[in-house]
């Protein structure tokens, strides 16, 4: 029977059913019987459901106890968590706040339930523009950034992880914020520790082995042969000693990971060139020589440069060191799909293959080798294999017994696209503590598509490395400098206020036009433009500066469409003429002036982004309306670009040439020259 | 004959430099605290200075700065010594500006031609 489904009333109801159709009809005893066990048999049934549901009531409140239970248990971990834990939704709401966050912002955790996560825990009317919980949302995928927050004065690390519905939307985000300012505290120490050990050994080191080198050189005296010789032993012990400590100094760096790779496009050719002859002297001693096989003149590859030199000179270094006399040791670069090859071949004594593994662990000598400085610290290829790990590479050796030896190893090839994210990325973390600015200097060659189908794709290709070569003369080592698209050279300055910007620009300039002079590409000047975009908040994340980036680049199109440009002269033509000339350069905003007055109005009003200003003007002349536009905070400063038909060399002229900055051309209008100094002063405000 | 600035606060560096650089022709003047560094560079105006880091009173780092940033003495060819053995990140970071950098102990081959190459520039 159903008796378990039923609820009591229904019982009732069959019961009361039951007893009448029993009343309606005459009974037998047989009869009565019968009904007499049907009465009895619903009535254990009853008694049967209602223990049964007395059992799930019970079991019910069991598990409300289990459940309470399980919520006091995790509410107590969540309270007792000491990292900032919450629960924000789709509005940035807060949904849960453990005690932690609350304490830290002052207050409960039931008076920051409902509100949002920007105005109670941040105190602003908006979410920050990189704010982590935005990034969740938009990417559906964890966040994790490092940040100082100036206002506490502490480090703090913030993971945000994206809560999905079964739809696979993102309906909420956990946020984990830890202080880490004690890591950062720890991290200073190894660093100040290191730098410490460094300059107490080096420092004596120095002196004697200048002292010895000195005696050596007979700077102080003439000395013998045999006290020659003896000095000379003690000065490549000090060498050995000096090497010993690099090295030791480099596997502590490694370990306690502070070594951080600086990546830029180095040419791998010419530092293989240069590490070979650094070593030359060496391997002549031995008789062996080092020859290098490239496939191309230079090879561009983005690398650590010190690094590599480092990885380079230690392979070179063993190689020289386990071949003996009269071998060769070969230096191969090869250029695959996805990654260069190094290879540094010797004809050496060869390792065994059960060493293969074993030599690039740390303290292990495999073979002592006799003769001066063969012994080293066993550091070399650990640190070498480590480094080269570190840019993303491989690294093995093939060898046999008596037959020499390869080392070979790999670094991934990286587009100019990739290779400036990444800077961007590493100068985001290292601009955590210092607010950094970021500047972006773009060098095009206007005309890179004309120079390719006159004088052919290397000479384009040329002008471009010369204009390179010129810009990474310039910059520091913070800064990067990027081939970008085509004809293109991107430059990015870490650092530097506004004023610097500029002067850096000038200088570039300046280095550029010094690097092309010797290039005379047939009859073709080659027109080289230099545009300035200023990052004028902090860095914050790397996705944000790849934006800026991306957006700055594509400014200068906009600037042209978007520009305002303020003509004033008294004569009509003049002005016909240069707004003809300015619409076919694609400047589609422009206003005229014909005399002093109104052009201070239009000014005033519209704020151009350049003034084209005619000096000899009827009521207020070209000084004065210069002067007013200087007065007026709003119009101060627009860049102005005088075109006038009085001499040039007029003394007040030259006066505003020079101390306002003010170019200034002559009439009739150049307008090759007219439209470089417009770009120029533009360019000047892509920010 | 070229004169040259040394700032060194390590007094048996700043004699071991010294005779080098005499035996090389070169007017060698001494500094050994920034302040004196900074101080007779801009009262003798050497060809060069050679600038330690680690200094008292003042670091290699603020003299070189305050050199490179004045437009009278910006031009005095400057390399600093350091004994770190690779670029710290101070250098590049600030806006130091040196001209050039050798790590101690050095190759006084190489010192001296660095000199060379930075007297020559000018």
């Amino acid at each position: 029977m159903k008796n378990k489904n039923k609820t009591k009333k229904q019982l009732i109801n069959e019961l009361a059913g039951m007893h009448k159709r029993l009343v309606k009809y005459e009974t037998s005893e047989a009869d009565y019987k019968r009904r007499k066990k049907l009465i009895f048999d619903t009535n254990r049934r009853l008694q049967e459901t209602t223990q049964e549901l007395f059992m799930a009531k019970k079991e019910l409140e069991e598990k409300n106890k289990e459940l309470a239970q399980a919520t006091e248990e995790w509410k107590t971990t969540f309270n007792s968590i000491t990292d900032l834990v919450s629960t924000h939704d789709k509005d940035f709401k807060l949904v849960r706040v453990n005690k932690a966050l609350a304490e830290a912002v002052k207050t409960k955790p039931e008076e920051l339930i409902g509100k949002t996560c920007y105005q109670e825990i941040h105190g602003t009317k908006k979410p920050h523009p990189n704010c982590p919980h935005k990034l969740a949302l938009e990417t559906k995928k964890p966040v994790r950034a490092e940040f100082f927050d100036s206002h506490l004065g502490i480090y703090l690390e913030i993971s945000v992880s994206p809560i999905f519905n079964d739809k696979d939307e993102v309906v909420a985000t956990v946020h984990i914020v830890k202080d880490i300012t004690d890591r950062k505290q720890v991290d200073k120490l190894k660093d100040e520790f290191i730098s410490t050990v460094s300059h107490e050994l080096r420092t004596p080191l120095a002196s004697v082995r200048e002292g010895i080198s000195q005696i050596l050189d007979e700077l102080l005296g003439r000395i013998n042969k045999k006290q020659k010789e003896s000095l000379f032993i003690s000065l490549e012990d000090i060498d050995r000693l000096n090497r010993i400590i690099e090295s030791l100094l480099s596997i502590s760096k490694i370990e306690s990971g502070k070594v951080e790779l600086r990546k830029r496009f180095y040419d791998i050719n010419s530092l293989v060139q240069k590490t070979n002859s650094s070593l030359k002297a060496e391997a002549e001693n031995k008789n062996i020589i080092i020859k290098s096989l490239f496939q191309t003149e230079t090879l561009d590859i983005f690398i650590d440069k010190d690094k590599m030199v480092q990885v380079l000179t230690n392979l070179l270094h063993n190689a020289i060191k386990y071949t003996l006399r009269e071998g060769k040791v070969k230096v191969e670069i090869k250029e695959e799909k996805k990654e260069i090859k190094i290879i540094v071949k010797d004809t050496g004594i060869g390792i065994a293959p059960q060493d293969f593994d074993k030599i690039f662990d740390r303290f292990q000598q495999i073979k002592r080798v006799s003769g001066p400085g063969a012994r080293g610290v066993g550091l070399g290829l650990p640190i070498v294999k480590e480094l080269v790990q570190m840019h993303k590479g491989r690294i093995w050796v093939e060898s046999s017994l008596g037959k020499g030896s390869r080392f070979i190893f790999t670094i991934p090839k990286y587009t100019p696209d990739e290779a400036l994210k990444e800077y961007l990325k590493d100068t985001s973390k290292s601009a955590i503590e210092n607010p950094l600015q970021l500047s972006l200097l773009a060098i095009r060659v206007a005309n890179y598509r004309e120079i390719e189908e006159a004088c052919g794709e290397n000479a384009a290709k040329k002008i471009l490395k010369e204009i390179k070569a010129a810009a990474q003369e310039t910059i520091r080592s913070s800064d990067m400098v990027s081939p970008y698209r085509k004809g293109e050279v991107v430059v990015i300055l870490a650092g530097p206020d506004k004023q610097a910007v500029s002067e850096i620009r000038e200088r570039m300039k300046a280095m550029v036009r010094e690097h092309l002079a010797g290039l005379e590409i047939k009859d073709i000047k080659i027109d080289v433009r230099f545009g300035i975009a200023v990052y004028l908040e902090g860095a914050d994340t790397d996705i944000e500066l790849v934006k800026w980036v991306e957006e700055s680049l594509m400014a200068e199109k906009r600037v042209k469409s978007e520009s305002k440009i303020l003509i004033v002269d008294d004569e009509e033509t003049i002005i016909t003429t240069v707004e003809r000339f300015l619409r076919d350069e694609g400047f589609q905003r422009l206003f005229e002036a014909l005399d002093g007055e109104e052009a201070v109005e239009i000014a005033k009003q519209e704020i151009p982004d350049l003034i084209i200003l005619d000096m000899k003007l009827p009521k207020m002349d070209g000084y004065e309306i210069i002067g007013r536009l200087k007065e007026n905070v709003d119009t101060s400063d627009i860049p102005i670009l005088i075109l006038t038909g009085y001499p040039i060399e007029n003394d007040k002229i030259k006066r505003y040439k020079k101390i306002e900055n003010i170019p200034c051309l002559g009439k009739p209008v150049n307008f090759k020259a007219l439209s470089r100094d417009i770009d120029d002063l533009l360019e000047l405000k892509i920010a | 004959m070229a004169k040259i600035l040394v700032v060194e606060d390590e007094s048996h560096m700043l004699q071991r430099i010294k005779i080098r650089l005499e035996a090389n022709s070169y007017e060698v003047i001494t500094a050994s605290d920034g302040q004196e560094g900074l101080n007779k560079a801009r009262e003798e105006r050497p060809d060069l200075i050679i600038l330690d880091i680690m200094l008292p009173k003042l670091d290699g780092y603020q003299v070189c700065r305050m050199l490179k940033f004045h437009k009278k003495y910006s031009k005095i060819p400057i390399i600093m010594l350091t004994a770190l053995g690779q670029k710290d990140d101070r250098e590049w970071g600030g806006k130091v500006n040196a001209d050039m950098y050798m790590t101690k102990p050095f190759q006084a081959e190489e010192l001296l031609e660095k000199i060379k190459s930075l007297i020559i520039k000018e």
